[in-house]
């Protein structure tokens, strides 16, 4: 909403400096975005005299006419304007002049005269204004005088930004200024009196429900007016076009009292007004043009054969007011909230009307609102009669919360007084009497004493009450073990030199589908999504990761080394369940740069599932794919298992789908972060103080024989003084696979013999034998 | 052939040798089976007990000296020859060196558990919810009903299960807390969590991040919060950060109040960031509305408490200088390798 500081006086005794207001309107909780200022551009505006009219020379349509202007200067300016003769007084816009629809003027040539500037008429300036096509001004201001000043001055606009709470009331100049006066102490203008409703028989309700309070009033207005100045620049400051006064002093209403008013050409009416239920499949031809397919759900303002409009959103082109409209029949109605707020949501109709019915308006202003407008018309002797009139229904009940200042005391945290409390209600326009709080009747927020209390603190200013710290019993916090995993996962990943990545957790469905392993359940769709490609939840991490990688390597070529720890979610019947998922990402890439580096291979990935398992005490198991998802290289990936369930896979993704990414090879690991898995404690035991022998065998080995069948051969054997086993070297020659192991031998006893040593290699070469497995001579 | 030798005589000889070779003709010369000094021990039978003690104790001293200096010069000597040697072995140090290759955690997840250490040294246990959430939990539970203006502030994600929508916020984890804790006291809970809202600009991204503190006990009141936020934002921020608090609305809430952090980048005297106003908003809060006691489970009457909640994004690029928050999530890994180090935050 934009607030006009000019508006505001209106309704405020004194009217308080700008900065004063600002303070104000954020101690009442109204926050405001902006501050700017209104009628700057025309400040160079300025009021001239012509002094001559003659024709132009090279054009039928054009004349030459020179203007007086306040410095003594002659100015001569071409125009194509009919009117604008000596002694007419003219608003003149000099060379620089920014003009409301954006343009800035300059020196025109036009068919070969120069022509400073412009004299402008009152559509250029953005008013209304009788006569000709210049706006020739009659008021008594001596030449020079600016446009500014002619409409009193610049004016400060607040944007204010109103939440829903307080939206439900301060929709309203006079709310906010009677608020302000409460907390700066300065006393507000009397509000206008009840119109006296007559009760003429021109409108009936069916529906009090909906429409619980109803006024209408007939009026004729004279022909050919336009709306007071004053009336006009506060509309414009606001952002409102100037169209008919019938329609303006609804505008002027709508944001002076906060209550939405309708005028209705009566010509268009016929029989009585009648506020119904629409009938399925009723139309209504809107103001906007278009046309309206009604339910039972919506309230409409009808007259004896049709709809003339939906109720409190919005009014039908065909009732509408025309420029030739004289005879008005004025809407001041109270609507319930609820059903124009469902109406405005189910037609798309969010208007200035419906924003304000929709949240709730003050019912006292049907009554104040015939009076106002006859007050602003009456005035500007655009006001012919005042005709019949009627108001149906009656006013809500008012509610009443019980005055329970010690409850007050102890939701604020503060020691102030009954009576302070009191004061700040009263002056907030609630009646505290004995124990009880009558509330205003526009406060639709208020239910309860929690809302009395913010209201009390919102009077005295939240810098006000004391900073405490709760007292009570203090209990040790806790981390929940289960994400702590993930935690633990995070900080092991990156200490083996991973880059965390977070991606989002929106994906393509079908681009899901590919990278899916084992038995499939459903994706959660998104019903609606912002993009195509995020029209469901991931239920698997990797995509999210390759896309990373394709990101990157499209803007840089670089190794790429990443991790993430997400959330994934899968459809289970009616529920959705989400899972974390570890997700690996290694480019294959030749090492490059001095000092030199060893070339990452997936080695390093199912290293990475050796030392995750080791490092979180997980019983993690790589093992073969019994079924080998096409998105893997089939010869370079091994399923994760733990406890006899998968949960996940390290390998190479397919080149074929690597290279979509930018990449040659890649690493992929993948692994469900378990919540439920035991996490084994290492047990170190004392190591021995006996020296420990080493012994390297160099083997040949048959390509059908895989490393782990070495290394269970030789665990098959039971040594219980063979501490470790590792590979020092592999490579292939004519012969086949050379393979270097190192076995070392330690006793916790005694100094193994070398002959003990001998017997624990003839006893591993035998077996070894056995599979085919030979000491390379 | 054997010349006497004096010790002045030995001194020069030695300081004047330049090579090892030297020394060990000087050591055969001298202290050798045929040396000098070796040969004149041999001759001391000849001479009278008297003579011979005193000859045969200066020829003992003559020796021991002979053999410190020949030691001691032959250090000093292999000392440069070794010297030279290494020197020949010099690298250029300047040349980039082997970086420890340790990964990095993101700027995000390093934030979320600076706050959340914060909270659990404040004594906030930590909580989590479900982020495809019931409508119920995220909406109704929190005083949202269907058809109230508040459900417009925060469009929702919805998804194909009946009834379950993307939390649009972290605020159910209280209500999920509440129900946990079964009616006991405190309810003394912090929950960091990913939300989603159909928004996507230059201030907002789809998916973010949120924390939700929650505080339930009997007679907590707004003093309370107040003076809670501006510990934990002192915490969190550095304790001279300005901060202010300003009245504002949130449907779970009761009194409702905002928190604002003096403008980083202006320092107060406005700037863009800060829309000219030197201020800030880090966070909302309020007193836990009396609609949403009773739907966790406790009664209004009895019970108060606080509730607030903040954008993490907000923190980080508070922490690190940020001004676009989509960066953070776009995972260029080039951007993510300059959050090295966050000073003392993270």
């Amino acid at each position: 909403m934009i607030l006009s500081h000019r508006w505001l006086g209106r309704h405020l005794s004194t009217l308080p400096d700008s900065d004063t207001v600002q303070r104000g309107l954020e101690q009442l909780g109204i926050e405001v975005a902006q501050r700017t200022l209104y009628g700057q551009n025309f400040g160079m505006v300025e009021l001239v005299e012509v002094v001559s009219r003659s024709p132009h020379p090279q054009s039928d349509h054009l004349a030459l006419v020179e203007v007086s202007r306040g410095s003594g200067e002659i100015t001569q300016i071409v125009t194509g304007a009919a009117n604008g003769f000596p002694k007419d007084r003219l608003w003149y816009a000099p060379p620089g002049t920014t003009l409301p629809d954006g343009r800035t003027l300059g020196v025109r040539d036009l068919r070969g005269i120069a022509s400073p500037g412009m004299l402008l008429s009152s559509d250029e300036l953005g008013y209304q204004w009788l006569g000709g096509d210049l706006w020739v001004w009659d008021g008594p201001e001596p030449l020079g005088t600016t446009f500014l000043q002619g409409i009193g001055g610049t004016d400060t606009l607040y944007d204010l930004e109103l939440t829903p709470n307080i939206a439900q009331y301060l929709q309203s100049v006079r709310h906010i200024a009677m608020e302000l006066g409460a907390i700066l102490g300065i006393e507000p203008i009397d509000p206008p009196s009840p119109f006296p409703y007559r009760s003429d028989p021109i409108a009936e309700i069916e529906d009090f429900s909906r429409c619980p309070l109803y006024g209408l009033v007939a009026m004729t207005l004279k022909p050919g007016q336009v709306s007071p100045l004053w009336m006009q620049s506060l509309l414009r400051a606001v952002g409102h076009r100037i169209i008919h006064p019938a329609v303006d002093v609804t505008n002027f209403v709508l944001w002076d009292l906060g209550e939405p008013l309708h005028a209705f050409d009566a010509r268009r009416v016929r029989g009585r007004i009648r506020v119904r239920q629409a009938y399925p499949g009723e139309t209504l031809s809107l103001l906007d043009g278009q046309l309206l397919t009604l339910s039972v759900d919506d309230l409409v303002i009808a007259d004896a054969d049709k709809v003339l409009a939906l109720a409190g959103v919005m009014g039908g082109v065909d009732s509408g007011i025309a420029p030739d409209t004289k005879e008005v029949l004025l809407e001041c109605a109270h609507f319930s909230a609820p059903g124009i707020f469902a109406s405005s949501k189910r037609h798309g109709l969010a208007t200035d009307a419906a924003l304000h019915f929709g949240r709730g308006t003050d019912p006292e202003a049907v009554y104040q609102s015939p009076s106002l407008v006859i007050g602003v018309l009456g005035a500007a002797g655009i006001l012919d009669k005042v005709g019949p009139s009627a108001l149906l229904g009656g006013m809500p009940e008012v509610r009443r919360i019980a005055f329970e200042p010690e409850r007050i005391r102890q939701i604020l945290g503060v020691l102030w007084s009954d009576e302070k409390i009191q004061d700040a209600l009263q002056h907030l326009g609630y009646v505290v009497d004995h124990q009880t709080v009558r509330v205003p009747l526009y406060r639709h927020d208020v239910a309860l004493i929690q809302d009395l209390a913010e209201d009390v603190l919102r009077f005295y200013g939240l810098e006000n009450v004391p900073l405490t710290t709760p007292k009570g019993e203090t209990h040790l916090a806790q981390r929940d073990s289960k994400m702590a995993v993930g935690e633990h996962v995070r900080d092991v990943v990156a200490a083996f030199g991973y880059e965390e990545v977070f991606t989002s957790t929106f994906s393509r469905a079908a681009s899901q589908a590919d990278y899916l392993t084992g038995a499939q359940a459903s994706a959660v769709g998104v019903t609606n999504p912002l993009r195509d490609d995020a029209s469901s939840l991931r239920q698997t991490i990797l995509p999210s990761l390759l896309d990373v990688v394709r990101y990157n390597r499209a803007r840089h070529d670089r190794p790429i080394k990443i991790f993430e720890v997400g959330s994934v979610f899968e459809k289970e019947g009616d529920a959705v369940q989400e899972y974390r998922e570890l997700g690996v990402v290694l480019s294959l890439d030749a090492a490059v740069g001095w000092p030199s580096r060893v070339d990452p291979c997936i080695y390093d990935l199912t290293g990475l599932v050796d030392g995750l398992s080791r490092r979180l005490g997980w019983p993690l198991v790589r093992s073969p794919f019994a079924d080998m998802p096409a998105f893997l290289h089939p010869g370079r990936a091994q399923q994760i298992r733990a406890d006899g369930r998968s949960l996940g896979y390290v390998g190479e993704l397919r080149p074929s789908l690597a290279s979509k990414h930018r990449v040659r090879q890649l690493g992929v690991l993948v692994l469900r972060v378990p919540e439920v898995l035991a996490r084994l404690a290492s047990w170190p035991g004392r190591p021995s103080r006996f020296p420990e022998v080493q012994r390297d065998l160099s083997l040949v080995v048959p390509e059908n024989i895989s490393y782990a069948k070495i290394v269970d051969t030789i665990n098959q054997l039971q040594v219980s003084d063979l501490q470790s086993l590792s590979a020092l070297d592999r490579f292939r020659g004519d012969f086949g696979v050379s393979l270097t192991v190192r076995l070392t031998f330690q006793s916790p006893d005694e100094t193994l013999k070398d002959a003990d040593v001998d017997q624990f290699i003839s006893n591993i070469i035998k077996a070894l034998g056995a599979i085919g497995v030979e000491p390379r001579q | 052939m054997v010349e006497p030798i004096s010790w002045p005589d030995v001194e020069r000889l030695i300081a004047e040798a330049s090579s090892t070779e030297q020394l060990k003709q000087f050591r055969v010369a001298w202290l050798g089976k045929k040396g000098w000094i070796t040969a004149q021990m041999k001759e001391l039978g000849g001479l009278s007990p008297e003579l011979r003690r005193v000859r045969g104790a200066e020829l003992n001293t003559l020796r021991n000296h002979v053999a410190t200096a020949l030691d001691a010069k032959q250090a000093l000597l292999e000392d440069a020859a070794e010297h030279e040697k290494l020197l020949r072995e010099t690298l250029d140090l300047t040349l980039p060196g082997r970086t420890p290759v340790a990964g990095l955690l993101h700027p995000m997840t390093r934030v979320r558990r600076r706050i959340e250490d914060i909270a659990l040294r404040l004594g906030f246990s930590l909580a989590y919810g479900p982020q495809v959430e019931s409508e119920w939990y995220n909406f109704e539970a929190l005083n949202i009903p269907k058809g109230h203006p508040a459900r417009d502030m925060q469009d929702t994600f919805f998804v194909d299960v009946p009834g379950l929508v993307l939390r649009t916020h972290t605020s159910p984890v209280q209500i999920r807390s509440m129900q946990d804790r079964q009616g006991a006291l405190p309810v003394k809970v912090f929950a960091p969590g990913l939300v989603y809202r159909r928004d996507d600009d230059a201030t907002h991204v789809p998916m973010f991040q949120q924390v939700e503190g929650l505080w339930l006990d009997r007679h907590i009141s707004l003093g309370d919060l107040l003076g809670t936020l501006t510990e934990w934002v002192g915490e969190l921020i550095g304790p001279e950060v300005a901060t202010r608090f300003r009245s504002s609305y949130f449907p779970f809430t009761e009194p409702s109040v905002e928190m604002d952090v003096g403008c980083a980048i202006c320092r107060g005297s406005g700037c863009r960031i800060c829309k000219d106003t030197g201020w800030v908003e880090i966070l909302g809060s309020g007193m836990v509305h009396p609609a949403v006691l009773k739907n966790g489970g406790y009664d209004p009457d009895q019970v108060s408490g606080f509730a607030f909640g903040m954008g993490m994004e907000r923190v980080a690029m508070r922490l690190f200088g940020l001004d676009d928050l989509r960066l953070l999530y776009q995972n260029d890994l080039r951007y993510l390798e300059r959050f090295q180090s966050g000073g003392d935050a993270v």
